[in-house]
C-alpha cells in the first residue's frame, strides 16, 4: 500500500529522537452494510476506510498518532510530530525491512467486493420473511447484513513488514414479539471470518426462526424472581460469562499494572479444577481469528487456566514490556485510528466431562440461561454483569417455566471458583468486543457449565 | 492522482453525481482533529495526536437514496462513491412516497451557536500534560489507601461539519472542547475499589484540578466496605449521574423512527400522560455551552428547543424529515448523523430532565429509609429499549432515618423504564451531564423514585 522505501524513512524518522520502537499500521478497509427493517431495505451504505497509525516506544512510554492522509510528507511529519513528544536525544538509526508472508489461515471464496447488493439483499430478505413469518405476535424483525474487506499493513524498526487481508462476514436478525402493552426481543447474530460462502454453510432459515422464538417465548415468560440460586448456563454465547468475569483480567492491558484480580497469580488456582480455559486466535475462519495480529506477531493458543491453575495471560508488545513477557499474538485494534492492545480472540471454556442432562438433574432449584446477552466488568475489583436473554427456572431438577429480565451479577475470581460442573457441548458465539482499543470481532464460547451460587437480578 | 481538498473534490463529485444520473445529492464532509495525554505512575503512559476527515455522500437515484463515503479524496474514490451509492440506491424499498428520503434545501434561518472557543486552542499540549500530571499525584497524595491511579487523561479536540447539496444549502459549523477523566484505586484490606469523575467544556480555565480529585477520590473511598443487601423492593434515590445514564439508554424510546416501527411504546401517547407530574424532559441544541450543541441536524434542518415532555405529558416526538412527513408533523431538527460513515437517523441533542428546587440532602431526608444508586453497570445489555426492561448491577449507599447509613455492592436494580417514569416522586435541584456520543448528550438531577426491586443476598 506504501512503498517500502517511504516505509523506511518514515521509521526512520520516528526514532530520530531517542525511541526504541516505532511501528506503523496501514489500514485500507472497504466495509459494506444492509439493513431491512418493517420488510423494508433501508440503510444500505458502503464505503472506504483508510489511514495510517505511527506509534513509537522507548521504555515503558508509548506514543501514537494517526492521520488519513498518506502521503510522503504527511507520514514523515506525523511521525515526526509523535517523536517529539517522546523527545529523548537526537540519533540516526537506519532501518531495513525485510518482507514476510503472513500464512493465511482463513481462506476466503467469495470476496465480498464480488458479490451483487442484490445476491446479499436476497439473504436478507428471506431471514425478514422466515422469522417475521414465525408468528402473529412478531410485530416488528429488524435484519442486518454486514461484511468488511480488511487490508492492512505493520512495518516496524525491527525489520518487519507484513500484509494482511481480513475478511469477514456476518448477519444480524432482531425479532420483537408484541402484544400491544409489551414487547420482548430475540436476536441471533452469526459470522465468520469468510466471504459470501459464509451463506452456503450455514441455515439462514433457522437462525430466523431461531430469533423470533426467543422473542415469543420471553413475550409470555414471567418476571424472574430475584436472589441467590445456582445458575445453569448454555453452550456458544453463555460463554460470555468467561468473557467478562475472567477474560478482560487476564489482558496484559489490565494485568501489567496490577490492575486485575489475576495480576501476579501465575501458577495459583484461580478456578474450580473443572476449568479449562483458552484463547485461541488460530481456528480457521473463526469471527475472532487472524493469521497475525495487530502488531504482525502470528496469533496463537493460548493456555489461560488449567485445570483451574493459572497458566498465561494475554500479552501485547508494550505491556508485555512491563511484566517481561513475550507477545502473544493478542494485540488487536478497532481501526488505524486506536493504538493496539492485548485483547481477546476466540476464548472459550474447554469441554468438561459431565452430561448436559446430569447438569440440569442434579439442580433442584435454580436458573438455566439458554441464551445470554452482553455484558461488562470492572476489571480492578471484578464486579461483571450480564443480561440473560433466554432464561427458565429449574424445579426439581427439571427446566420449568420461562422467565424474562434476568441479570447475573458477582465478581470473577469467586464466579470461577463456583463453576462446579462442566458439559461437554463446547460451541462457540460471536460478539463485538468493546475497549480501550476499540470494537473488535471476538468469539465466546463454552460447553453447557454450572455455577453454584449467582445473584440473579430480577423483580 | 493525488488527494485532493474538499472544494476541489465536491465539484468533481457533484459533477459526476450529475452525469450518473442522480436527481438530487448532498456531500456531508467532516474534520477532526484529537489529542490525548494519560499518565500512569508520574510518567506519559500514553500521548496521542491526531487527524482525520471524511466525506459521506448520499444522491437520489431512481426514487431512492444511496449512500457512500469516503476517508480519501481521490478520483479513485469518486468513481466508487458514484458507483457504490448508485448500487445501494437500487436494492432500497421505496414504493411508497412517504418512505422516500429527500435532501433539503434549507430552513428560513439557523440559530447562532458558539461551540468554539478560540482560546482552547492557545492552550499548550505542554499545560495539559502538566495537568493529568497533577491530578495523578494529588490523587495519590490526597489519601493513603489511593494506591493507584487507573486512568488519568486529559484529552482536546477540535472538528467541522460542512453540509453541501445540489439544492443550494451549504451550511458549516465547528466546535472544539476538552475533557479530563480520572479513576484512582483505592485499597484497603485487601479489597480494591474505584470511581470515575470528569470534567468536559471549552474552557480549560474552569478546569481545576482539586474538583476532580476530591470527587473522584471521595467517592472510591466512599465505597470501602460495601456490602450487599437483603433482596426485596427498596425506595431509590437515583444520583444524578446514574440517572441521566438510564435516560440516555432509554432516550430511544422518544425517536418517531423507533415509535412508527413499533420498537418504542410511545405509539398514539402524544399529548397523553406518559409519566409523573415531576418529570419534565427538555431537547436544548441550543444550550449554551452544551457538548451536543448545533445550529443544524445532520440533515440541515434549523435546530430549536423544545419540551419532550411537560409535567408528564408527551409533547412530541423526536423527528427527522423522513419521520415528520409519515407523521404529517414539521420535523423538530433531530436528524442524526453521528458521522459521514453513518446514514440519517433520529437522536436528541442535549436531552436532559429538567430540575427542580430540592438538594441532594433534602432528598435523602424524604426517602428515609431506602438505597441511594450511584453506579449502573451494563447498560448496553441489561437495558432493552424496545421492551422498557431493565436489570442492572448497581453501587450505593443505604439510606436509613434520612441518613446515608453504609455503602452496597453486588446488587442489581431492575424495572421498567415506563413505570420509573411514572414514579417519579421528586427532583433534585443538582442537574448533571454526562459525557456526549454521537447520539447525544444526557443530563439528570438526581431522582426519588417510589420502588425498585432489588436483587442482593
Amino acid at each position: 500500500m506504501i512503498p517500502r522505501d517511504i516505509l523506511e524513512e518514515v521509521l526512520e524518522k520516528a526514532l530520530s529522537l531517542g525511541a526504541d520502537f516505532a511501528e506503523i499500521f496501514v489500514e485500507d478497509r472497504v466495509n459494506s452494510s444492509l439493513r431491512m427493517i418493517n420488510g423494508k431495505m433501508e440503510d444500505v451504505l458502503s464505503g472506504r476506510d483508510y489511514g495510517a497509525g505511527i506509534r513509537i516506544m522507548k521504555g515503558f512510554r508509548s506514543v501514537y498518532a494517526y492521520t488519513n492522509d498518506t502521503s510522503r510528507s504527511n507520514l514523515l511529519d506525523t511521525a515526526y510530530k509523535a517523536a517529539c513528544a517522546l523527545k529523548y536525544s537526537e540519533q540516526s538509526l537506519k532501518v531495513n525491512l525485510v518482507e514476510k508472508i503472513a500464512a493465511n489461515i482463513s481462506p476466503v471464496k467469495y470476496f465480498p467486493s464480488t458479490i451483487e447488493n442484490v445476491k446479499k439483499a436476497e439473504i436478507v430478505k428471506t431471514a425478514y420473511k422466515v422469522a417475521k413469518e414465525f408468528s402473529p405476535e412478531i410485530i416488528q424483525v429488524t435484519v442486518g447484513y454486514a461484511d468488511v474487506d480488511q487490508n492492512v499493513l505493520i512495518a516496524n524498526s525491527e525489520g518487519l513488514l507484513i500484509q494482511d487481508r481480513r475478511v469477514r462476514t456476518r448477519l444480524f436478525i432482531q425479532s420483537v414479539a408484541g402484544d400491544g402493552k409489551e414487547n420482548q426481543t430475540g436476536f441471533e447474530g452469526p459470522g465468520a471470518s469468510r466471504g459470501f460462502e459464509f451463506f452456503d454453510m450455514i441455515d439462514v432459515e433457522s437462525y430466523a426462526k431461531e430469533a423470533s422464538r426467543t422473542a415469543v417465548t420471553m413475550l409470555h415468560a414471567d418476571l424472574c424472581p430475584a436472589g441467590r440460586m445456582p445458575v445453569v448456563i448454555d453452550n456458544g454465547f453463555g460463554g460470555v460469562i468467561f468473557h467478562e468475569a475472567c477474560g478482560h483480567a487476564l489482558e496484559a492491558t489490565s494485568v501489567a499494572k496490577g490492575h486485575s484480580v489475576f495480576a501476579n497469580k501465575l501458577g495459583e488456582k484461580i478456578a474450580s479444577e473443572k476449568v479449562t480455559a483458552i484463547d485461541d486466535g488460530t481456528i480457521p475462519n473463526a469471527w475472532g481469528s487472524t493469521s497475525i495480529d495487530d502488531e504482525g506477531t502470528p496469533t496463537r493458543r493460548t493456555v489461560l487456566i488449567e485445570n483451574g491453575i493459572l497458566k498465561g495471560y494475554m500479552v501485547d508488545k508494550l505491556n508485555g514490556r512491563r511484566m517481561g513477557m513475550e507477545p502473544t499474538g493478542n494485540s488487536r485494534r478497532q481501526s488505524y485510528r486506536y493504538a493496539p492492545t492485548s485483547r481477546m480472540t476466540n476464548t472459550f471454556i474447554a469441554p468438561g466431562d459431565d452430561n448436559e442432562e446430569d447438569i440440569i438433574s442434579s439442580t433442584a432449584e435454580g436458573l438455566y440461561a439458554k441464551k445470554m446477552g452482553g455484558g461488562s466488568v470492572n476489571p480492578v475489583t471484578g464486579e461483571f454483569n450480564f443480561a440473560v436473554a433466554e432464561g427458565y427456572l429449574i424445579k426439581n431438577g427439571k427446566i420449568d417455566k420461562p422467565v424474562r429480565g434476568a441479570t447475573l451479577i458477582g465478581k470473577g475470581s469467586e464466579v470461577l471458583l463456583r463453576i462446579d460442573m462442566v458439559g461437554k457441548n463446547l460451541s462457540l458465539g460471536q460478539g463485538m468486543c468493546g475497549s480501550i482499543s476499540g470494537s473488535i470481532p471476538a468469539n465466546v464460547g463454552q460447553p453447557m457449565i454450572r455455577v453454584s451460587e449467582l445473584v440473579v437480578g430480577g423483580r | 492522482m493525488g488527494i485532493m481538498q474538499f472544494d476541489e473534490f465536491k465539484e468533481k463529485l457533484f459533477a459526476a453525481a450529475k452525469k450518473a444520473g442522480f436527481e438530487e445529492f448532498e456531500a456531508y464532509y467532516s474534520t477532526g482533529e484529537s489529542f490525548k495525554v494519560n499518565i500512569y505512575e508520574r510518567e506519559i503512559d500514553d500521548y496521542s495526536v491526531n487527524s482525520t476527515n471524511g466525506l459521506g455522500f448520499r444522491g437520489l437515484y431512481n426514487g431512492s437514496i444511496g449512500y457512500a463515503y469516503t476517508e480519501i479524496l481521490d478520483d479513485k474514490a469518486i468513481d466508487l462513491i458514484i458507483n457504490n451509492a448508485k448500487e445501494n440506491a437500487k436494492i432500497i424499498d421505496s414504493s411508497n412516497d412517504e418512505d422516500i428520503e429527500r435532501i433539503f434545501e434549507g430552513s428560513e434561518k439557523y440559530p447562532e451557536i458558539n461551540n468554539y472557543n478560540q482560546e482552547l486552542e492557545n492552550v499548550s499540549e505542554n499545560d495539559k500534560i502538566e495537568f493529568a500530571f497533577e491530578m495523578e499525584k494529588k490523587a495519590l497524595e490526597k489519601d493513603k489507601r489511593v494506591k493507584s491511579v487507573k486512568y488519568c487523561a486529559v484529552a482536546s479536540f477540535s472538528g467541522s461539519v460542512t453540509i453541501v447539496n445540489s439544492k443550494g444549502l451549504e451550511l458549516h459549523s465547528r466546535e472544539n472542547g476538552i475533557y479530563s477523566i480520572l479513576i484512582p484505586v483505592v485499597n484497603e484490606n485487601g479489597k480494591s475499589d474505584t470511581a470515575v469523575a470528569f470534567r468536559i467544556g471549552r474552557d480549560f480555565r474552569q478546569m481545576h484540578v482539586e474538583d476532580i480529585v476530591n470527587e473522584a477520590v471521595e467517592n472510591a473511598l466512599a465505597y470501602i466496605g460495601a456490602s450487599s443487601v437483603k433482596t426485596g423492593k427498596y425506595k431509590i434515590l437515583l444520583r444524578n449521574d446514574a440517572a441521566a445514564d438510564l435516560l440516555a439508554a432509554f432516550s430511544p424510546i422518544f425517536s418517531a423512527d423507533r415509535v412508527q416501527k413499533g420498537m418504542s411504546l410511545l405509539k398514539n401517547k402524544v399529548g397523553k400522560k406518559i409519566g409523573s407530574e415531576a418529570l419534565t424532559i427538555i431537547d436544548d441544541p441550543l444550550m449554551k455551552d452544551g457538548m451536543a450543541s448545533t445550529p443544524f441536524d445532520g440533515e440541515g434542518v434549523a435546530c430549536y428547543t423544545k419540551e419532550v415532555v411537560k409535567e408528564g405529558n408527551l409533547v412530541t416526538l423526536l423527528h427527522n424529515l423522513k419521520t415528520a412527513r409519515k407523521d404529517g408533523v414539521k420535523s423538530t431538527g433531530n436528524a442524526s448523523r453521528p458521522s459521514y460513515s453513518s446514514t440519517i437517523d433520529v437522536s436528541p441533542s442535549n436531552f436532559y430532565i429538567k430540575p427542580d428546587n430540592l438538594e441532594f440532602n433534602r432528598l435523602i431526608e424524604e426517602i428515609g429509609d431506602g438505597l441511594l444508586i450511584t453506579e449502573l453497570q451494563g447498560l448496553h445489555s441489561g437495558a432493552n429499549s424496545i421492551s422498557g426492561d431493565f436489570s442492572l448491577a448497581a453501587k450505593g449507599f443505604e439510606i436509613s432515618n434520612g441518613k446515608i447509613k453504609r455503602p452496597v455492592e453486588q446488587i442489581t436494580v431492575s424495572g421498567n423504564f415506563y413505570n420509573v417514569m411514572e414514579n417519579v416522586i421528586s427532583v433534585g435541584n443538582d442537574l448533571k451531564f454526562g459525557l456526549p456520543s454521537g447520539y447525544g448528550c444526557f443530563g439528570s438531577p438526581s431522582l426519588y423514585i417510589r420502588e425498585l426491586a432489588v436483587a442482593g443476598q
